[in-house]
Parts: C-alpha cells; sequence; structure tokens
C-alpha cells in the first residue's frame, strides 16, 4: 500500500527531499512543479517507507490503509496523475552541504512573518550556514502573517506549518521583534543601517475593488475584511457583518472564496471544536440566517480559480451541499486554462458535472458554485440588498442577497521609503533584488520575497522556492561585495528599538501568549482561543514590565 | 548498443540490516540508476527501505576509502597493499614479539555480521594472532539474549524467534520494528506482516514507554516506565502461576526447574511492580492472561529490555513466558529456525553440550567475564589505559567504530589514541579508525557477493538467498577475504600466500565437516569434499561446503535433492525452505539435554532488582535511545539521501517536561548524566511520556581528523557521552544504553534579548 499526498498540500516539496525513491511529482527541478496545485505520489513507485508522511508540515500525507474518510477520493487522484503524466522512476542526486556559504558574518532583517518571511530565514540559516544571523521585524503582535490571519480556521493542517517556523524563532541565530511597524515606527533607511541586508516579506494585502456602483454600500465588502475578522485579526476584529439574509454572495472563486463560503455555511458547532475561529465571529455565525451562498465567477467551469484539492474537500463536508446549474456547467468547458495541468482541470470539470447532476436535499445548506456571470452593480436603499450581473449571452441577472464579498485579487501596499510598481501592485525586483523603479537598477541590500515580490499567487509552500531565489541573490551579493558593512551594530538596534518601538513584543513574550492561546482552548475544548486585540495581547506579553523598558 | 548504455537488473540481498530484503539493483554500466525491492524474492516479496535504495551512493561516496592508507609522521598517504600490510607487519609483529599476542587487543563491528567475508575469514587472522583479547559490537547490545540463550538451550544462537507469520498475539516489548525493521528476527517487511497478522484476526500489543510506530499500529499499547521491563514480566510470570495458567504442555518433557521458577516469582505480584513499572495491577494480569489464553502467542523483546540495567532477567523472562504458556516451539510462538548453512545448535550431539561458556577468563582491570570467548566492550578502554602488566598496546578493529558506539566516547577516544598501533579493516576515516596508523579498506557491498550465514539462523523462515556481486572490484582493490587472509599471514610470519591461508581454513571446515555426525558428509574423506569442492579459493567455496554439509545439503552426492550453492545460484530470487518447524529437543544443547528454566547466574540478580524496587525512583528525566529508519547505528551517516530533511540527531521531550524547563521545540538545551554532557536541540512531543526523554545513537560529534563530509554537515550529539562503562547489566556486562538518569536544561542564547 502507497502513501497518499490529500488536501492539506502546501507544494513546499519537504517530502520530495526525503523521497528514498523520488516518487513524488512533480519534483522542484521539473517545469510543471510551478504550475502544480499539489503533488502526487507514483503508486507504483513508492515504497511505503512514510518519510514524507513524517517530513509533511501539514500532515497532508497518509498511508493509503489509514486514509481519513474524507480524503479517501485522494488515493485515486494521486494515482490518476500518473496515468496522465507517465514518469520513469529514477533516483535523484541530492546533496546536503551547503550551496551559498557566507562569506563574512551577515546581519539579515526580515520583514514580515509570514510563510515566504520564515522561508527565507530557513534558506539563509540553511545555505548561509554559520555566520548568518537574522532579525524578524514584524507589524503585528502575533507572527506568521496569513498563516494566522488568512488561513481559514478550519484548515488546521494547513496551521501546522507554522510548527516548523515556531523552531526556527527557536534558533539561537534568530531574533523575534514583533509589534514594530517598519516605515512607520522605525524607517526604511534607519533599518537598512543597522544590518546587512533587509528582506522585505510584507505581503500583499490591499483588496482589488469591483469597480461597479453600489461597491461601497454597507453590506458590501471585501473579503479580506471577512476572513481578517473570523481569524481575529487585531486590524479587522473589529467589523460587523449582516448575516440577517439568507443569501449571501461572493464574487470570485479562488480558494479565499471558498473558504469564506465554507465557513458562513459550516455548522458552528463544528468551528467551534474543528477551528480556531475568533470568539466573535463564532458567537456571530450562531445567529447567523445565512442559508446559501452563492460563489459566482465570471468565466467558465475550466477557469475555475479554486484547486481542485479545495473543490475536493469541499465535496465532503458535512453541513452542506455543493450546487452546479448544469446550464452553467456548459461554459467554456473546452478552454483549459493556463495556470492548471490538463489533469487538474480534468478533475476539476469531472467533480463539478458530478455535482450539477446531484438533487441537492431540500432544507439543508447550500454552496452554489456559479459560473459565467459578470458584476454589474450593487443595489440597495442605504444597503446591500441584491447583485446584477450579467450572463455570458449577456442577459442581466439579479440575485437577491444581503451581504456580498469580493475576493477578486490583492494588491501590495507601498511602503515609505521604497519604490512601488504601481501596475502590478508589488515591489520592482530582478530575482528579488529590489530596484529602484521598474526598470532601474538594484537598491544595494534591499531584497524582497513572497506576494510583495512576485504578486498574490501560489500556496504557502511556493514560497519555499520564491525564498530560495531570494536568498541566492543576497548571498552572492555579499560573495561579491555588494553589501555594505553596516552603519551600527545589534547594540544600537536595541537601543533604536527601546526610543521607536517600545511596545516590542520579543519571543518569549510571544510564547507566553502562544501558551495562553493554547490553554484557553484546552479549556474550551478547541484546537485554541485567539486573542484578538492589541491591548489584550500586549498586556499578555508584558505583564509585569513597565512600557519602554527592555524585556 | 553500448553495453554502457543497456541498462541490466541485479538481484541482490540488502546486507544493511538484519532484514535480508532482496533488491532489484538497475544498473547502467558502472552507476546505479534505481535499486527497487525485488518483488520475486522470496522472502521480502518486494519489500525495501530507504537505506536500501542507497547502495548506489554508498558506492560512490567521494569519502568512501578505495585505497589502503598509512599513516606517516601524522598524515594520512595512500598506499599499495604491499606496503599496507608491510606496514601492519612492522606495527604489530614486536609487539606480540616483546609483550606476547594478548597485547593486541581486536574489536569487530556489528557490519561483517551482514558479510559473507566478515563471517568466514575473521578466524583466519583470529588463529594468526592468538589474542584471548576479543571484542564484539554484541557485547552492546545483545549480551543478554545471548547469555539467556546458551543457558537455556546450551549455546548463545540459538534464539527462539517470534513467528509472526502466524502468530494469534505477539507482545513486543522495547522493540520498534516497523521503524527498525526488527532485530534478533530476521523478517523482511515488519510492516506488511503486523499488517497481516490483524488483518487475520490476530492481535499486536506493544509494551513501550514511546508511542512508536509500532505502538501506533497496535490493537493496545502499553505505556511502561523506562527500566520496569524485567520487573513487569516478573509479575506476568508470578500472574501465570498465581492463576494457575502455566501450561508448558508437551515442553514439560524437556524442562527442568519449573519450581524454582515459580518460588522465585512467588513475591512479584503485579501490584507489587506497579510501582516501578507504571502500569496498573489489573493490566498486567490481564496481560498474562491475554498471553494465556491465546490460541498461539509470543512475547518479543529487543533493545529496550536488552540494553537496561536488568537486560539478562528481562530476557530470561521473555523466554519464561513462551514457555510457561506452551508457545515455545510451536507455530504461531516463539520458534528456532533451521538455517541452510546450518549452526552450532544443528552440529554435534544432539542433547549434548558443554553448556554457556562463560567466565573461563577475565579481564585484568574490573575481572569481567568472558562470555563465549569475548570481552565486554565496556571494559575495552580500561584496559588500554590502565598502566600494569597486561595493558593493550595495539588492536586491530574490523568494521567497527566503538568511540561511536560504545559509552565513554572520550576515555575511548583517548585511549585508542594512546595505543602504539591501531590497525583498521575499514571503509570510512571515523572517529575510531583515525587513531589508526594503518587502514584497509574492504568493497562496496555492491562489490561483493552476499549470503546470510548469520542472519538465517534469526529468520522467521528458512531461507537461502546467494547474490554474486553487482559490480567487479577495481583494479588495485582487494575483497574483505584477501584483506583478512593477508592480515593472517601478515601476523604469523608464515609468508603464505592468500590462497594458502583460505586453503588452510577451507581444510579445516571439511574436517570439521567430516567428523559431525549430524552432517550429511559425516565420515566422508577429507580429500574426496575437498576434490569436489574445487580449486577456487574464496567465500564461495566454503559456502558451498556449509549448504552441501548442512541440513539441507546434498551431502556431496549422499542426498540427491540437496541443496548446493549451485543450485541456491541458479535461484536468483532464493530458495523458499518453508515455514519454522518445532525442534526440540534436537536443538538443545544443554549438557543434561534439559532446558533450565531457572539458571543460577540469573535467579542470583533477582536481589538486584529487588533493591531497584525499594529506592524511590528520582524526580529527574530518564534517557531512552530510538531508531530511525534512515539510521544504521554509527555508520550510512555520510549517505545523502538518508540526511535530508529535518535533523534526526534532536532530544525528544514530552510537553509537561517541557513547560517546566520553559523549553520549547527547537530551542538547545544541556543535557547531563553522571558520566558527562551534550548539548541538544529539542523536539518536544507527546510520543514520549513524562518523565522520559529520547536521543538516538549513532551521532557525529566530532569531526576531527575524520573523513566523513556529510555527516559532518548537521549538528548532532553522541548520546554515548551520557552512558558511563560502569553502569551495566550484572550478569551478562553489557552497557545500560536505555534508561540512563539525566537533566536536562535550556542553554540561552543571544536570541533570547534584548
Amino acid at each position: 500500500m502507497p502513501h497518499v499526498i490529500t488536501q492539506a498540500c502546501c507544494n513546499d516539496a519537504a517530502c520530495t527531499v526525503v523521497c528514498p525513491v523520488d516518487c513524488i511529482h512533480p519534483r522542484p527541478a521539473d517545469a510543471a512543479f510551478a504550475r502544480s496545485e499539489m503533488l502526487y505520489i507514483d503508486p507504483d513507485v513508492c515504497i511505503d517507507c512514510g518519510l514524507c508522511a513524517q517530513e509533511c508540515p501539514v500532515d497532508a500525507i497518509h498511508a493509503q490503509d489509514r486514509l481519513p474518510a474524507a480524503l479517501a477520493d485522494f488515493a485515486a487522484l494521486n494515482r490518476g496523475y500518473f496515468q496522465v503524466h507517465p514518469v520513469v522512476p529514477h533516483k535523484l542526486q541530492k546533496t546536503l552541504a551547503p550551496q551559498h556559504q557566507a562569506p563574512r558574518p551577515l546581519r539579515v532583517a526580515i520583514v514580515g512573518t509570514g510563510p515566504a518571511g520564515c522561508y527565507t530565514a530557513m534558506e539563509l540559516l540553511e545555505a548561509g550556514g554559520a555566520p548568518v544571523a537574522v532579525d524578524f521585524f514584524e507589524r503585528l503582535p502575533t507572527p506568521w502573517g496569513l498563516i494566522r490571519s488568512g488561513v481559514a480556521p478550519d484548515h488546521l493542517h494547513t496551521k501546522a506549518v507554522a510548527r516548523q517556523f515556531a523552531e526556527l524563532l527557536a534558533h539561537p541565530r534568530v531574533r523575534l521583534h514583533l509589534n514594530v511597524d517598519i516605515g512607520t515606527q522605525i524607517g526604511t533607511a534607519a533599518l537598512a543601517a543597522h544590518f546587512d541586508a533587509v528582506v522585505y516579506a510584507v505581503g500583499a494585502s490591499e483588496s482589488r475593488s469591483l469597480g461597479i456602483a453600489g461597491e461601497h454600500l454597507p453590506g458590501s465588502h471585501s473579503a479580506t475584511e471577512f476572513v481578517g475578522w473570523y481569524n481575529g485579526h487585531p486590524d479587522h476584529a473589529h467589523h460587523g457583518f449582516d448575516l440577517s439574509g439568507p443569501v449571501a454572495v461572493l464574487v470570485g472563486n479562488g480558494n479565499v472564496a471558498l473558504d469564506v463560503a465554507r465557513v458562513l455555511l459550516s455548522d458552528p458547532q463544528t468551528l467551534r471544536a474543528g477551528s480556531d475561529i475568533a470568539p466573535h465571529a463564532l458567537q456571530a455565525l450562531a445567529h447567523s440566517q445565512v442559508r446559501e451562498v452563492q460563489v459566482v465567477a465570471r468565466r467558465g467551469p475550466a477557469h475555475a480559480a479554486f484547486t481542485l484539492s479545495e473543490l475536493m474537500g469541499l465535496l465532503q463536508h458535512p453541513d452542506f451541499d455543493v450546487v452546479v446549474d448544469p446550464a452553467e456547467l456548459a461554459l467554456g468547458a473546452a478552454a483549459a486554462s493556463g495556470t492548471d495541468t490538463p489533469f487538474v482541470v480534468a478533475e476539476k470539470l469531472r467533480l463539478l458535472a458530478a455535482c450539477g447532476a446531484r438533487a441537492p436535499v431540500p432544507g439543508r445548506r447550500r454552496l452554489r458554485l456559479r459560473f459565467g456571470l459578470t458584476p454589474v452593480q450593487i443595489d440597495g436603499a442605504g444597503r446591500v440588498a441584491s447583485i446584477r450581473f450579467t450572463t455570458a449571452d449577456g442577459a442581466p441577472t439579479e440575485v437577491a442577497a444581503g451581504l456580498v464579498l469580493r475576493s477578486v485579487g490583492y494588491r501590495g501596499r507601498p511602503l515609505n521609503g521604497l519604490p512601488f510598481d504601481d501596475t502590478q501592485g508589488r515591489l520592482p525586483h530582478q530575482a528579488g533584488r529590489v530596484l529602484s523603479a521598474p526598470d532601474g537598477e538594484p537598491l544595494a541590500g534591499t531584497y524582497a520575497v513572497g506576494w510583495i515580490k512576485r504578486g498574490p499567487s501560489g500556496v504557502i509552500g511556493s514560497n519555499r522556492a520564491c525564498a530560495r531565489e531570494t536568498v541566492a541573490s543576497l548571498l552572492e551579493d555579499a560573495r561579491e561585495g555588494r553589501l555594505a558593512a553596516p552603519a551600527h551594530g545589534a547594540q544600537d538596534l536595541d537601543h533604536l528599538l527601546r526610543q521607536h518601538a517600545p511596545d516590542r513584543i520579543g519571543w518569549r513574550d510571544w510564547l507566553r501568549i502562544e501558551d495562553h492561546e493554547l490553554q484557553a482552548g484546552r479549556r474550551a475544548g478547541r484546537p485554541r482561543v485567539k486573542l484578538t486585540s492589541r491591548a489584550a495581547l500586549l498586556e499578555l506579553a508584558r505583564p509585569a514590565t513597565p512600557a519602554g523598558a527592555p524585556a | 548498443m553500448n553495453p554502457v548504455d543497456t541498462e541490466r537488473t541485479a538481484f541482490r540481498t540488502c546486507p544493511l540490516c538484519e532484514a535480508t530484503c532482496g533488491l532489484a539493483i538497475t544498473l547502467r554500466g558502472e552507476r546505479v540508476v534505481r535499486i527497487a525491492g525485488d518483488r520475486d524474492d522470496v522472502f521480502s516479496a518486494g519489500y525495501l527501505c530507504p537505506k536500501g535504495t542507497t547502495l548506489g551512493e554508498l558506492h560512490e561516496d567521494p569519502d568512501r576509502l578505495r585505497t589502503p592508507l598509512i599513516k606517516r609522521e601524522g598524515r594520512w598517504e595512500s598506499a599499495t597493499w604491499d606496503e599496507a600490510f608491510s606496514r601492519v607487519g612492522e606495527l604489530l609483529r614486536p609487539i606480540v614479539r616483546e609483550h606476547g599476542a594478548d597485547a593486541v587487543a581486536v574489536y569487530l563491528g556489528n557490519p561483517i555480521g551482514h558479510n559473507l567475508s566478515g563471517l568466514l575469514y575473521p578466524r583466519t587472522f583470529l588463529k594468526a594472532l592468538g589474542s584471548r583479547n576479543l571484542y564484539t559490537a554484541s557485547t552492546l547490545d545483545q549480551r543478554p539474549k545471548d547469555l539467556v540463550n546458551a543457558l537455556l538451550y546450551g549455546e548463545r544462537y540459538t534464539l527462539a524467534v517470534p513467528d509472526i507469520d502466524r502468530t494469534d498475539l505477539l507482545v513486543v516489548l522495547g522493540a520498534n520494528p516497523v521503524v527498525s525493521n526488527g532485530s534478533l528476527a530476521t523478517a523482511p517487511g515488519w510492516p506488511r506482516r503486523l499488517q497481516r497478522l490483524r488483518e487475520r484476526g490476530g492481535r499486536l500489543i506493544v509494551i513501550d514507554p514511546v508511542r512508536t510506530q509500532t505502538a501506533e499500529i497496535a490493537d493496545q499499547h502499553i505505556r511502561i516506565r523506562a527500566g520496569g521491563d524485567a520487573a513487569l514480566l516478573m509479575a506476568v510470570v508470578h500472574t501465570l502461576f498465581d492463576e494457575n495458567r502455566v501450561r508448558p504442555g508437551p515442553l514439560n518433557a524437556w524442562l527442568r526447574n519449573l519450581d524454582t521458577l515459580r518460588q522465585a516469582c512467588r513475591d512479584w505480584s503485579p501490584a507489587r511492580v506497579s510501582g516501578i513499572t507504571g502500569i496498573a495491577p489489573e493490566v498486567i494480569r490481564q496481560l498474562a492472561r491475554d498471553i494465556a489464553d491465546a490460541p498461539s502467542a509470543c512475547v518479543y523483546g529487543r533493545m529496550g529490555t536488552t540494553t537496561t540495567a536488568f537486560g539478562s532477567l528481562a530476557s530470561w523472562l521473555v523466554e519464561a513466558i513462551n514457555i510457561l504458556t506452551g508457545n515455545l516451539d510451536r507455530p504461531g510462538g516463539a520458534m528456532f529456525p533451521l538455517p541452510a548453512t546450518g549452526s552450532p545448535n544443528t552440529r554435534g550431539r544432539v542433547r549434548m553440550g558443554k553448556g554457556a561458556q562463560i567466565g573461563r577468563w577475565h579481564t585484568r582491570v574490573r575481572q569481567a567475564p568472558e562470555l563465549f570467548g569475548e570481552f565486554p566492550t565496556v571494559c575495552l578502554a580500561e584496559e588500554m589505559d590502565t598502566p600494569g602488566e597486561g595493558r593493550y598496546r595495539a588492536m586491530i578493529v574490523v568494521g567497527g567504530n566503538p568511540v561511536s558506539s560504545a559509552p565513554n566516547p572520550a576515555r575511548l577516544d583517548r585511549a585508542l589514541q594512546g595505543l602504539d598501533a591501531l590497525v583498521a579493516i575499514d571503509p570510512y576515516l571515523n572517529e575510531t579508525t583515525r587513531h589508526a596508523q594503518v587502514i584497509l579498506p574492504p568493497p562496496s557491498p555492491l562489490q561483493r557477493s552476499h549470503y546470510d550465514v548469520h542472519f538465517t539462523q534469526w529468520s522467521v523462515r528458512n531461507v537461502a538467498k546467494y547474490s554474486p556481486a553487482a559490480l567487479p572490484l577495481q583494479d588495485g582493490q582487494l575483497d574483505e577475504w584477501q584483506i583478512m587472509c593477508r592480515l593472517a599471514s601478515v601476523l604469523d610470519g608464515s609468508g603464505q600466500t592468500v590462497e594458502q591461508v583460505d586453503d588452510a581454513l577451507m581444510r579445516a571446515m571439511v574436517r570439521t565437516a567430516v567428523a559431525d555426525e549430524a552432517s550429511p558428509a559425516h565420515g566422508r574423506g577429507i580429500d574426496e569434499i575437498v576434490a569436489a569442492l574445487g580449486p577456487v579459493a574464496g567465500p564461495e567455496r566454503l559456502l558451498d561446503l556449509l549448504l552441501r554439509s548442512g541440513p539441507y545439503g546434498d551431502g556431496f552426492g549422499a542426498r540427491a535433492q540437496g541443496l548446493t550453492l549451485r543450485r541456491v545460484m541458479d535461484t536468483p530470487h532464493g530458495v523458499d525452505l518453508g515455514a519454522l518447524k518445532p525442534r526440540l529437543p534436537e536443538v538443545l544443547r544443554t549438557p543434561d539435554g534439559l532446558i533450565d528454566l531457572a539458571p543460577e547466574p540469573l535467579l542470583g540478580d533477582l536481589e538486584r532488582l529487588s533493591g531497584v524496587l525499594k529506592t524511590a525512583r528520582p524526580a529527574g528525566l530518564r534517557l531512552i535511545g530510538r531508531r530511525h529508519l534512515r539510521s544504521n547505528n554509527s555508520w550510512m551517516h555520510n549517505v545523502p539521501s538518508l540526511m535530508t530533511g529535518r535533523p534526526r540527531s534532536r532530544l525528544w521531550m514530552n510537553p509537561d517536561d517541557a513547560r517546566t524547563r520553559g523549553l520549547v521545540s527547537g530551542e538547545r538545551a544541556r543535557v547531563r548524566s553522571s558520566a558527562g554532557a551534550v548539548d541538544v536541540t529539542v523536539d518536544v512531543n507527546d510520543r514520549v511520556p513524562p518523565g522520559v526523554v529520547s536521543l538516538p545513537h549513532g551521532w557525529l560529534d566530532d569531526a576531527q581528523q575524520v573523513r566523513l563530509s556529510v555527516a559532518d554537515a548537521r549538528q548532532a550529539a553522541n548520546v554515548n557521552r551520557l552512558m558511563s562503562e560502569a553502569d551495566v547489566d550484572v550478569p551478562s556486562w553489557t552497557a545500560v544504553l536505555n534508561g540512563v538518569d539525566v537533566d536536562v536544561d535550556r542553554i540561552n542564547t543571544p536570541g533570547d534579548l534584548p
């Protein structure tokens, strides 16, 4: 019996490194790797050793004979991939020796503690070797970026990726500075003066807008706000959403849209025990009247933005039915998208067709996947009442809904003191080296990684390859003498932090918060109970220390 | 097509561990393209583990030594074999002349047990040397089993193995065969076999402090306190007597001292041991009942039982339970294999023997007894560094790295440095061989033929598998048997050729075979047999002799359908000789032909166990080891594909213990025992229970003057720095490697502040 990769696959390819028979595909060196939604195990080559399962940061790999029922379909999916993409078994050469040893002590600042920043530190410490030391800076009082505030609260396996990042923070040459806003509290130039290099991993947190009338009516929000709200992001925890109507509409059908729909339709009891959703959101959802969520996309099912594995997970959900209109299913079925492999598109279409053929259970909550609808206008007197679309045939249609959430993409936010590529919504860069302008020169010692570098694409593990590229550039610059030694030392940095970021939260402080949340979760029978306000987080981080004193 | 471009497949039994899996090795020219499991192998049926896929990497490892090395003025120089052996003579012969052969000690490592030449040829140079001071890796981990086998069945390798393919209940104690691939029970594909056990309605009970991967697939996991095994087993034996469940059945005819055992366990009630074992009395009683009531059952104990302070007692009681419940020597119980190349329990007169050969001579410093002609490795360093008459002045080390694998490596390291001479047969420059003056490298496993002469004695099914070398020797390489024959010739100064040494060995083995009443070649003429074996020197000729004169052999014509090496060679996926069959009483080689259920050396150790019950358990932590699928004791850590991924040399600690110490995963901590200290990275997880920490063995943490670049690329700790050579299982003098009291403290790092 082979092992099977399932829904939570994060593509960070840690599994491929340990596989003794190299049966996990596509492999990072393959052209298909960058495009692939997930990785697959070739069941005819797998020797069932289980090393990949132990290495997987998100527990996505299971022995086939111990596959959880909800993931049973993934066995056929793994096998099916190799029927479409056959491979010849071949053992790859593996190496351990650091590739780009740093030539001298290097102090690197990483701004942002999400996956991109964390993978950057992992790669730096591994490839740079003993001379490298890392300081993390994070605007929020909590680390992990979108792992904490973006990943759906019921995707606990995906969040487990933070375990390896938590170990990273325990590394003797890594320091953590939470609740320090680079660009406002400490300027980018001041930061640069204290480090050999600064890597920006600040993500892309701005939602793109629909650009239609009525978008700003109460009841119309970005999905980002809703996600931040249910995940207890301190900037979004205060929002309120009207859940009194029976129908909610999500514009856009990426995985975030599916997450939001799933949370809206899940039984609150399921969410209480099986997620770390913020307490205020849980309370609000307990009174929700939403019975149907329509997830609406402009294009046809062949171009659906959600991943196959998320669709498979959705179809197994116990709390609601997934419904597709057979007529909409026929739209543009022939057109293959450029980002997925033909195998994935074909599988998605097959599953959607099965949904279309199935009659929903009356009275049960339902998620309607809709295709070929272009939003035209949001209507309502003082608040959202409905949204109008044009169908693929050009006909108008309207959906009555009390809540409209848009999830049609993200862009980065400019940082004080750094260039910005406004058309792309990200930092201009060349292989991770930040440029003075989109076609400009590299800014010495300044780098980018993650969404602020490549735009909002890929899954968590995609950041690993992205980080590898940035780190290779950084270490090459170090070797070539292109990095100026910092004007100020580590002690000066401590002074700077005391002066300008008196509410800085350190790693040990964060461990107290973490422990508090986990213990509170244990008492409540939940995975974790999050603290959602800056004040509460700060109070816990600094129990007895007067503000301004060093931790 | 150019032959270099043509792919070919070589079938070979994996020589890395005891599981003996069949490999299908795809080669192109001299290079390995890939290695898969041989689906047609009669024993392993396609199973293999990650280690088996790396023979190509091992072969191509740039750190693996290809030519002899001679150290001159502290620097290593490549040398010819003639130069190397000449240097060996210069180094060792004067020491033997001046101080006698006993001034040269020999250490044989574990890998020679997996190696045809390594099993058949050491006797050439051992005889030529004539030293009594022989040490083996066995004395570090399996000696309690050897001792108990010798005391009960008359011979150390007469091991009753779990009949896992037929048992109704397997009780695994202190072993993790899903990860280790099993030990002292050769069975390729333990995971599959355990799966099948459960599919046919059998049960698996795992007794282990750790939630191992074997425990995870068990029907019941009994989380025993580390070090409680012997006491638990005493209480199980007590319960069997107490509840009148002792049913040896037909075994009764061969048992003695049943009443002595009954008396001995009278005071060992489950209630009395529940403190030290951490197991409720009712759970212990139920365990005894489960074993007694199952249609067939087998208790199997390994490292967690043998490398503890009471390893001999625990090993004895495992046998006792299997015997008392009638499970010894019956299908589904613990059975004696019948190997095709024979063993001491297939030779000589049945039900007659000298008994356990122990204590005939002793070490100089601590008066430790020899067991089966070997001294305990825990005594090695002191015999080198304690001044006085009889101090070891030189060593020959074959396929062993005791500085890594024995307690107190720092002392052993210094002691080896103080020797006048050290000669090693080894493919690597490691922590031990760095102190050598001459290193003689054997070829890689792919360049050697293979037959498991040793592990077929412990195999859960009788099989005969021969593998020819997959790749030829390079010019200037010697096979390992040739190295050993030349070493013999140098040591006795005879100047004999390799062929002459080999001939003498072959003739001696033929003499033994024709003199053996049990052999089908018994009574035949020596010259006739020698002629039949042919003129070609080497291990194949000896193997042919063993097979033909063994239990299934053709007896050189006496049995027409019998085995010969040719017949085994013609069956590249192995010859299946069937499931194990009952062998009592012919397997016994005890002086009285009976099984002594209560041997004196073991009874005498019970008082020590009682003493432990009285002393309160220290509040601190207990250190135990663990296995990893990609590790193989102290070697194979230089193979890149086995070293990728998360670091493995890490201290496992329960979340409760971590919380009290303010530790989280990834942090550095210092582990201290009475013997020493190591710095480690902590991995907090609940696989280990509160009060137990676990650190694996065999990791390189001192790479000075070694040539193991891959192993050195990862931060690691040698756990044996925490082990003391003074801490032993008394009857067997086996090192205590499991259940060591330690303290663990966080190491403050700059990362903590500002």
